[in-house]
C-alpha cells in the first residue's frame, strides 16, 4: 500500500516548485518541453 | 511522430464537446508532478453520442492509428468496443483509454476540474493516478511512483 510511503524530500521540493505554476502555465511548459526535445532530437 | 501540443489536443476535444477526463502522466503533470511525458491519455465517457463527438474531434486532428501514415475517417462506432487505442495526430500522440486498470471508466474515477486559460478540463486525481500505476505494476509504472508520492505530499502540504 502506498499510504505509508515516505516520499523523497527532493522530489517533494520539485513538486512544490511546479505547484507554484498555474495549471495553464504547466500545460504551456509541457508544450515547450516537447518542442525543445524535438529541436534537440534534430540536432543529434 | 508529431510533436506534442497538449493545448491543441485538449482544445479540439473540448470544442467538439467530448465528455472525457485526462488520465496518466499529463493528469499528474498538470497537478504538479515533476515527471514529464510526451503523449496525452484521455478517458472518454462510454456512450455512443460521445463516441461520435470523439471521432469528430480526432478527424479534425487528422488522427491516424499509431504508426500509420494516413489519416483515417473515424466514426463513433470505431470506439464502441471501448478498447484502448493509440493515435498520432497533427497535434501529437493521443491515447484513448476508456477503461484503466484499478480505476475503471469515466463514471468511476475521481476527478478535479482545472482551468487552462480559455477552457477547462477534468483530470483524474493524483490518488487515482497512483492507484492505477500501483495496479499496473510494470517497470515504468513502478518507476513513476516516487515522484507521484512526492506530488501527493506536496499537494497535502498546500491544503489549509
Amino acid at each position: 500500500m502506498s499510504t505509508g510511503v515516505i516520499p523523497d524530500q527532493h522530489d517533494v521540493e520539485l513538486a512544490e516548485v511546479l505547484l507554484g505554476l498555474t495549471p495553464e502555465e504547466r500545460l504551456q511548459a509541457l508544450r515547450r518541453y516537447a518542442h525543445l526535445r524535438e529541436v534537440a532530437g534534430k540536432q543529434i | 511522430m508529431t510533436e506534442l501540443d497538449p493545448e491543441r489536443l485538449l482544445h479540439a476535444l473540448v470544442d467538439h464537446e467530448v465528455e472525457f477526463c485526462v488520465i496518466g502522466a499529463v493528469a499528474a503533470w498538470l497537478q504538479g508532478n515533476p515527471s514529464v511525458t510526451l503523449d496525452l491519455d484521455v478517458m472518454p465517457r462510454r456512450e455512443l453520442d460521445n463516441a461520435e463527438r470523439l471521432a469528430a474531434a480526432l478527424n479534425a486532428l487528422a488522427a491516424r492509428p499509431r504508426g500509420g501514415e494516413r489519416a483515417v475517417e473515424l466514426e463513433g462506432a470505431d470506439f464502441l468496443g471501448w478498447k484502448a487505442q493509440s493515435f498520432d495526430t497533427d497535434a501529437g500522440p493521443l491515447d484513448v483509454v476508456p477503461l484503466a486498470a484499478a480505476i475503471g471508466g469515466f463514471e468511476d474515477v475521481a476527478t478535479i476540474e482545472l482551468a487552462l486559460g480559455e477552457f477547462s478540463v477534468r483530470v483524474i486525481t493524483i490518488d487515482e493516478v497512483i492507484a492505477s500505476k500501483e495496479e499496473l505494476g510494470r517497470p515504468k509504472d513502478t518507476a513513476a511512483l516516487p515522484a507521484l508520492y512526492a506530488t501527493r505530499e506536496a499537494l497535502r502540504r498546500r491544503k489549509p
